[in-house]
């Protein structure tokens, strides 16, 4: 690694001029990015590391604005440094894509839907090395042979919709890559993605930055991945630089407190804990007056914080014990789900889509039963068929000795009053013109529970308060919150009518680790109070071991494995979950010293 | 996707059936003999010859193919015979209906029917002497009577006042004396041999091919359209006529609306909430309140009179240039007299297709690709009209299968303004007049037209977004 200055960043500030007032996205911050090492930001959602990366590329979107600061670049035709925030936008154009290029979050929607693959990334050669439309050919396909797509040709010719996420990733990977740019940001590149894709391109990326001897900055809400790929770390809390340092030292003696609970509370693998330690246990955040923010620490290292809420092995065995005493409250036999695929000219279905073939298992009373599997496995269907949502082909759904998939509506009603379900997207399953209030309401009133309003007023008022939101809440609308507090709006609705069973569908995928922590812990604090049994279903292996007693791995509509989850990840039995659990960010000293070692 | 096309096109047949079902339908039922309302204006007095007068009825009842059964089959009582569709006249052969529906027996009342006929024809054949005595004529007056009469006290009272009629001149009563008993005795006949059982079995008729709408459609078909009441002219030859200004007038206001209204939609939203959009979006919605009708005629009287001393552009119509003057002249002359016109039609459409534009584009540049352009270092240019461009087009594709019929359609207010015998006026007049033929092709062709504009408009959507795909493969 050498230890050229490429990128000096200082005291940038970049503000957001709203109608509630100015907001310091990114406040005074100051770092420097030298040639060939990777800079790993992290921070959760609104700690302005996103707008760090825009405002390197001055693509802050309206009506942010750079207000202060130098963003000096140390170009190698150049002698001296370019101030990129005094260059003309004409000049500031020929870095873009050229010298300095950028990855997106969302691989789904960054590529443009009406320009083929190839098109889009033979562009950026067309536009800064002048090439011509075969030459640009040629490079691109050779691009994409480097990222690891196979059939570069079909890749070539084939529109965004057609890819899957992680082929959109490696494409927009390879248009990045393509003027070998001396700076590559990446803003939570993999993040939408499964983690058997997340490891594939962090590979990627990692070997390609060895290759072309690129400065890396990489973006992640999750310290797991950061270890993955970084040689420093910037941690960002609230706009601000809160720490940075080397990778090792980050993660072997994290300083600041809000490193400590960005460690801490990513569910561990290692261990079993009662509940996960989140931002508050280890700091008091207070908005003073003048907008500042001040933080107080709390006592305590990572390990005297984690320490008393490990649960030991022979606990849990005797809570598994205790659960499969009782007769199962769920039992699904040779379960199938299949939708449609071809039909001919008479709208007759001539092929299947096996979305769940062949599934069964039982769910007891008061366990939580994990559903692991990458996206498109059928877990989700498999959920949806249980409740009724989707139609099952053949099969039995029995719970508590009814035949589910044999009721009718009226009965089927009645049974959904047991029986919730939790989505993945806070944002998108509740209605924007509604209240929270009233969304909370609404199944009460659908299933005639309590005869007046009022009535239904105040159990909602009292739904809010179980999970942590303030009564004053009842009257805004769902665009006022954050995704954690979605999500507990959902949470709440679905206790609404005192549930028994309850579907967790990746409802907690969305969110930021830190965020994910607290949602967990409270869906944890339910179910200690309740007495619910869940069935939870996610695409990462760590947050289904944590909340789960038995685990189910799921690959192709059909079951790879069931057990205890513990046991599953200590001994996989299916080289399937080998490989998912092989896939998992460790986020540990050891994985660090292993990947620095190669 | 040609697949797909063939598909959609197999589902247009059935509902264009029921259309022109519908269209049939109505057409039937509108008020009026469509015989006479063919035939008026062009005879004199009908009344004066009633031999001559009958057999012109027939001819143009024939000629209009109103001697066929109407439809491929009925569903009616027994009693209604299946050549009742052969009674040319409506308004007798509803009266005929009304007695069946009292006797139920056919047989008798055709006989009665016939026996009004003979009287008339031997009253008609009568010498002129007599023929225009008091009593003929009240006789006569009162016979007609007959044919529209179906109660029982009605016609014994009419014939009452016949035999007394009759009575009040004895040359009179002998000529029709013979006639008048046969009269009678039909009557009778009709009175006492009911057969109203049949009234209660319901019987199917069948017609075959040879009727009235499937002539109707046919002809549609093959593009034959009928001849106008009105002026007797070939329906498809007047649409013609009109159709050319129509279109020509709509495709140039078309035209200039999308040129002007989309840039000024795009930059309206690149330049969103400045000074320039929301001038724009003023003068814009100025413009689309303005009703046409008053900016045409502010439009005449101030640009083709020398009032106002602005005589720019000729006074109203479409120039006279014969068709052997150079094109040179005839294209200015033409463009002088179509610019007031296409101006009055294009300046309101502006603000709706510009706000459409602006909307597509604004939802467009806040999608990530857009900012995955600027990153490549993509000039705004580029950015804008080769990124986002395209993808601010599907809202204004949407609104192409509507424009269509819309060309079609034409407008009345522009064309009686500005004296242009356009589709717009040519559908007012055929429905002031009565035109049916005229009327109701225009109806099956609008909707041939609505549905062709859907079609081109899904088959845009498959050129410009590959998202769409009408392949049966997945």
């Amino acid at each position: 690694m050498s230890q050229d200055k490429l990128l000096e960043v200082k005291n940038l500030s970049t503000v957001f001029n709203t109608i509630e007032g100015e907001i310091r996205a990114v406040d005074d911050i100051s770092f420097t990015v030298h040639q060939g090492e990777t800079v790993g930001i992290v921070g959760e959602s609104g700690s302005g590391k996103s707008v760090t990366a825009l405002s390197l590329m001055r693509l802050v979107p309206n009506p942010g604005k750079i207000i202060s600061g130098n963003i000096l670049y140390h170009s190698a035709t150049n002698a001296h440094a370019v101030d990129l925030l005094q260059i003309p936008e004409s000049e500031m154009r020929l870095h873009r894509g050229n010298e300095i290029s950028m990855i997106f979050q969302e691989p789904m929607s960054s590529l443009n839907p009406v320009f083929r693959c190839g098109e889009q990334v033979a562009e950026v050669l067309w536009l800064h090395q002048k090439m011509g439309k075969q030459e640009a050919r040629n490079k691109v396909l050779e691009l994409f042979g480097k990222v690891q797509l196979g059939n570069p040709e079909r890749i070539y010719a084939a529109y965004p919709h057609q890819l899957s996420g992680g082929q959109k990733q490696r494409v927009m990977i390879a248009m990045a890559m393509a003027c070998q740019p001396k700076i590559l940001i990446a803003d939570e590149p993999t993040t939408a993605l499964d983690v058997t894709v997340q490891k594939a391109i962090l590979d990627l990326m990692n070997d390609l930055k060895k290759e072309l001897n690129s400065a890396v900055l990489f973006i992640s809400h999750d310290l797991g991945v950061i270890a993955e790929i970084a040689d420093r770390v910037i941690v960002m809390f609230k706009g601000k630089i809160v720490e940075q340092g080397n990778v090792l030292d980050i993660f072997a003696n994290p300083k600041h407190p809000y490193t400590r609970s960005l460690l801490a509370c990513r569910p561990p693998l290692d261990q079993r804990l009662r509940r996960l330690p989140v931002v508050s246990d280890f700091m008091e955040v207070r908005q003073l007056k003048d907008g500042e923010i001040d933080i107080r620490e709390k006592n305590g290292t990572l390990e005297q914080v984690v320490y008393p809420m490990r649960i030991p092995s022979f606990e849990t065995k005797k809570r598994l014990l205790h659960l499969s005493e009782k007769p199962p409250i769920l039992e699904v036999k040779g379960l199938k789900t299949w939708f449609s695929g071809k039909k001919n000219w008479l709208g007759q279905t001539t092929e299947y889509v096996k979305a769940v073939d062949d599934v069964s298992f039982e769910v007891y009373p008061g366990e939580t039963l994990g559903l692991v599997g990458e996206s498109g496995c059928g877990k989700t269907t498999l959920g949806r068929t249980i409740l009724g949502l989707t139609k099952a082909q053949t099969g039995k759904v029995m719970y508590k000795g009814r035949s589910l998939l044999d009721m009718n509506d009226d009965q089927m009603k009645e049974i959904r009053q047991e029986m919730q379900i939790i989505f993945q997207d806070p944002y998108a399953s509740l209605n924007p013109r509604m209240t929270i209030g009233s969304a909370i309401m609404e199944p009460m009133r659908v299933h005639k529970l309590y005869v007046t309003d009022e009535e239904r007023e105040e159990r909602a008022l009292q739904l809010l308060d179980v999970v942590n939101l303030e009564p004053k809440y009842f009257h805004r609308y769902p665009h006022e919150f954050s995704g954690g507090q979605r999500q507990r709006v959902a949470i709440a609705r679905a206790l609404a009518l005192n549930p028994k069973f309850i579907i967790c569908d990746e409802s907690v995928s969305a969110l930021d680790v830190s965020v994910q922590a607290q949602v967990l812990n409270l869906l944890i604090d339910l179910r200690e109070k309740y007495k619910f049994t869940y069935i939870f279903i996610s695409h990462d292996l760590s947050v289904v071991k944590f909340m789960s007693d038995r685990m189910i791995v799921m690959n192709q509509g059909k079951i790879e494995e069931q057990g205890p989850a513990d046991e599953i990840y200590e001994n996989p039995k299916s080289a399937y979950t080998a490989q998912l659990i092989e896939s998992i960010p460790k986020g540990n000293l050891d994985s660090i010293r292993e990947r620095m070692k190669r | 996707m040609y697949q797909y096309l063939l598909k959609r096109i197999f589902i247009f047949i059935p509902t264009l059936l029921v259309i022109s079902l519908l269209a049939f339908g109505l057409s039937k039922m509108a008020p009026g003999d469509p015989v006479e309302l063919f035939l008026r204006d062009r005879s004199g007095d009908v009344e004066r010859d009633l031999i001559n007068a009958d057999r012109i009825y027939q001819e143009t009842a024939r000629y209009l193919g109103l001697d066929k059964p109407a439809f491929y089959f009925s569903i009616s009582p027994a009693a209604i015979p299946d050549t009742l569709h052969a009674i040319l006249n409506p308004i007798h052969q509803e009266n005929l209906r009304k007695l069946i529906q009292q006797y139920g027996n056919w047989p008798q009342i055709s006989g009665w029917y016939d026996n009004i006929r003979i009287l008339e024809y031997e009253m008609a054949a009568l010498p002129p002497a007599l023929a225009t005595g008091t009593p003929a004529r009240n006789v006569k007056a009162n016979l007609r009577q007959l044919y529209v009469n179906y109660q029982d006290h009605k016609i014994s009272s009419l014939l009452g006042q016949i035999r007394q009629g009759m009575e009040q001149d004895s040359l009179l009563k002998q000529s029709l004396a013979a006639g008048f008993t046969d009269l009678m005795q039909s009557y009778q006949r009709v009175k006492s041999q009911k057969t109203r059982q049949l009234l209660y079995v319901p019987d199917l008729k069948w017609f075959g091919l040879n009727n009235q709408y499937h002539c109707w459609l046919t002809n549609f078909m093959r593009l034959d359209f009928g001849k106008s009441y009105y002026d007797n002219r070939p329906v498809a030859d007047k649409i013609a006529d009109a159709l050319y200004w129509t279109i020509l007038i709509n495709c140039w206001a078309l035209f200039f609306s999308y040129l002007i209204a989309i840039p000024i939609g795009v930059f309206s939203a690149i330049r969103k909430d400045t000074f320039y959009d929301r001038f724009i979006t003023l003068l814009l919605f100025i413009l689309h309140s303005l009703p046409n009708f008053w900016i045409a005629t502010l439009l005449v009287v101030f640009f083709t009179t020398p009032e106002y001393g602005m005589d720019w552009f000729p006074s109203l119509g479409l120039g006279d240039l014969p068709k052997e003057a150079p094109f040179g002249d005839r294209f200015l002359e033409r463009s002088a007299h179509l610019f007031l016109p296409v101006l009055c039609l294009t300046y309101g459409t502006l603000a709706f297709i510009s706000r459409q534009m602006r909307g597509g584009v604004l939802n467009v540049i806040r999608q990530d690709y857009i900012r995955t352009a600027r990153a490549k270092g993509l000039s705004e240019q580029t950015v804008i009209w080769k990124h986002a461009f395209r993808n601010a087009l599907f809202p204004i594709i949407t609104m192409f299968a509507g424009v269509l019929p819309a060309i079609f359609a034409g407008s009345l207010v522009i064309e009686v303004i500005f004296n242009i015998p356009g589709m717009g006026k040519l559908t007012v007049d055929g429905i002031l007049s009565r035109d049916w033929p005229l009327v109701y092709a225009l109806l099956m062709i609008t909707a041939v037209l609505t549905m062709a504009g859907i079609l081109i408009a899904d088959i845009l959507y498959a050129r410009f977004d590959p998202r769409v795909s009408y392949s049966s493969k997945k």
